[in-house]
């Protein structure tokens, strides 16, 4: 009976014992099914986004036809010294950043209006106006700095994907498709001509109507950090919010920037936060008010 | 030195002395309550807490702080407040009831009033001048910055042409090398 007995434990205890085991199997199993499953939901997010944010060079090419409209309504300046000096103090910005294979350009264009503009790809355009009213290297980073913080963090290609009205978010989608499916690489250099008449619309709107305010609030918070990490005075920056801020609102000098920005005293206050915190505790001063005049700024 | 040109010579000294003054002291007024501190930081001791819209005049900038006067019934005090705190405009109208820039604008808004019924705004005298191939507005070829983009035709030569001022990376880093600017331990962030 005694036997029997330990004969009947032993079985229990190796049923139970297999049972432990398998359930073991299951849940790996398990596991294994559920992190297939997360690791495949994450390509598909990762593949959809692709589709959505452009490469490097596409949006070089996007860019060029941007700045080809901003650059029919605004001609460059002729100062060839003026031009070279801005994009030195430009790339030096640019190379502080995680997009260092764009095609950082930047250009001087001869309006008396005060105003900046950036574009896909890495093109940035500062008018002479708003030039005449700096005082010093810094000032101008602190600029030049906003707009690439424009381009670093995409705000005017996710507009022109995004935004309905433009009508141009599929060309652009397929342009990436054409380009991704190897097709002629000399061909998908360039958008169609259907398609870049549609982009010079909806860049012309873009311009004129301006960017959503959150995305100029976070490029004056992001231009502040490029600029003190590439060894400037950031608090530069807000000398020149300070000097826009006392234009009158219904100054002609600042009509189009005044109709595309925030208030500058709005974007002063927002900025406070970054100010109180130890984000910039490790910046440096640097002016650099000799050199900025040197070049006839 | 005979007394009437030392006396020339003392005259010019004070003029230049109140100009340099002038040119770097500016009126501003607080936006809101803040602390006019002994030195340019949070730590330091609190002078006085001021209220918002109390006049100044800011004399240097250190950092993100401005050293200012404020005016007192003892006379005027000394101290620090942070450049957030601060606005100009204000106290440039608050001191002549218009400032001298919206004088300015003033000035072309009565040009631009002009043109109210074609829809242009934002005038300025480089446009008048410069009015190339755009459309004459109203006879005086006065085009805005909007009309302008609105009438661009894409450009692409000036592409081009900005592509000629192009600057290496390495030629970058040698112009940072004059100005002694150097990489600084900056984390770039978001402001979400």
């Amino acid at each position: 009976m005694m036997k029997i007995n330990n004969l009947l434990k032993k079985s229990v205890f190796s049923l139970s014992l297999l049972v432990f085991m398998m359930t073991l199997i299951a849940c790996k199993e398990v596991s294994l099914d559920v992190q297939d499953i997360v690791e495949t939901a994450g390509s598909i997010s990762r593949h959809v986004s692709n589709m959505g944010e452009k490469t490097d060079a596409e949006e070089v090419v996007i860019g060029k036809e941007v700045s080809a409209t901003l650059l029919g309504a605004f001609p460059l300046s002729n100062n060839r010294e003026k031009q070279l000096y801005i994009n030195r103090v430009g790339v030096w910005l640019a190379l502080q950043t995680n997009r260092t294979g764009l095609n950082w350009r930047f250009a001087v264009l001869d309006v008396q209006n005060i105003n900046a503009f950036a574009s896909p790809g890495g093109y940035i355009f500062v008018t002479r106006g708003l030039l005449d009213i700096l005082d010093n290297e810094a000032q101008l980073a602190g600029v030049l700095s906003h707009e690439i913080a424009h381009v670093i963090e995409r705000h005017h290609m996710n507009e022109l994907q995004s935004n309905a009205s433009f009508g141009i978010a599929n060309d652009l989608s397929q342009f990436a498709l054409r380009q991704s499916s190897g097709g002629d690489s000399l061909k998908t250099q360039y958008l169609s001509d259907e398609v870049s008449k549609k982009l010079m619309v909806a860049a012309k709107s873009l311009y004129s109507n301006g960017l959503a305010k959150t995305d100029e609030f976070s490029a004056d918070h992001l231009g502040m950090l490029i600029s003190a990490k590439a060894g400037y005075d950031p608090y530069a920056y807000l000398e020149v919010l300070h000097k826009l801020d006392k234009y009158s609102t219904d100054d002609s000098q600042l009509a189009l920037l005044f109709k595309t920005h925030p208030k500058p005293s709005e974007r002063l206050s927002h900025l406070d936060t970054l100010i109180q915190s130890s984000a910039l505790n490790a910046a440096d001063d640097k002016l650099l008010t000799n050199r900025f005049m040197k070049y006839g700024m | 030195m005979n007394p009437a040109k030392n006396l020339l010579a003392s005259l010019l000294l004070f003029i230049l002395l109140i100009f340099s003054y002038s040119a770097i002291a500016r009126d501003a007024v607080t936006v809101r309550t803040a602390n006019l501190k002994e030195s340019a930081s949070v730590n330091s001791t609190t002078i006085k807490e001021l209220k918002k819209n109390q006049p100044l005049t800011v004399i240097l900038r250190k950092g993100s702080w401005y050293e200012v006067n404020v005016p007192s019934s003892s006379g005027e005090i000394k101290g620090w407040v942070r450049m957030i705190d601060l606005r100009f405009n204000e106290a440039v109208q608050n001191a002549s009831g218009q400032s001298s820039v919206s004088l300015l604008g003033s000035v072309f808004g009565e040009q631009s009033s002009h043109t109210v019924g074609t829809g242009v705004r934002g005038l300025d005298n480089e446009d008048i001048v410069n009015t190339g191939s755009n459309t004459n507005i109203m006879g005086l070829g006065v085009i805005s910055e909007d009309k302008k983009l609105e009438n661009s035709t894409m450009n692409m030569n000036a592409v081009k042409d900005m592509e000629k001022f192009s600057i290496s990376h390495d030629k970058a880093r040698f112009f940072a090398e004059q100005g002694q600017l150097r990489s600084q331990a900056i984390i770039l962030t978001d402001s979400k």
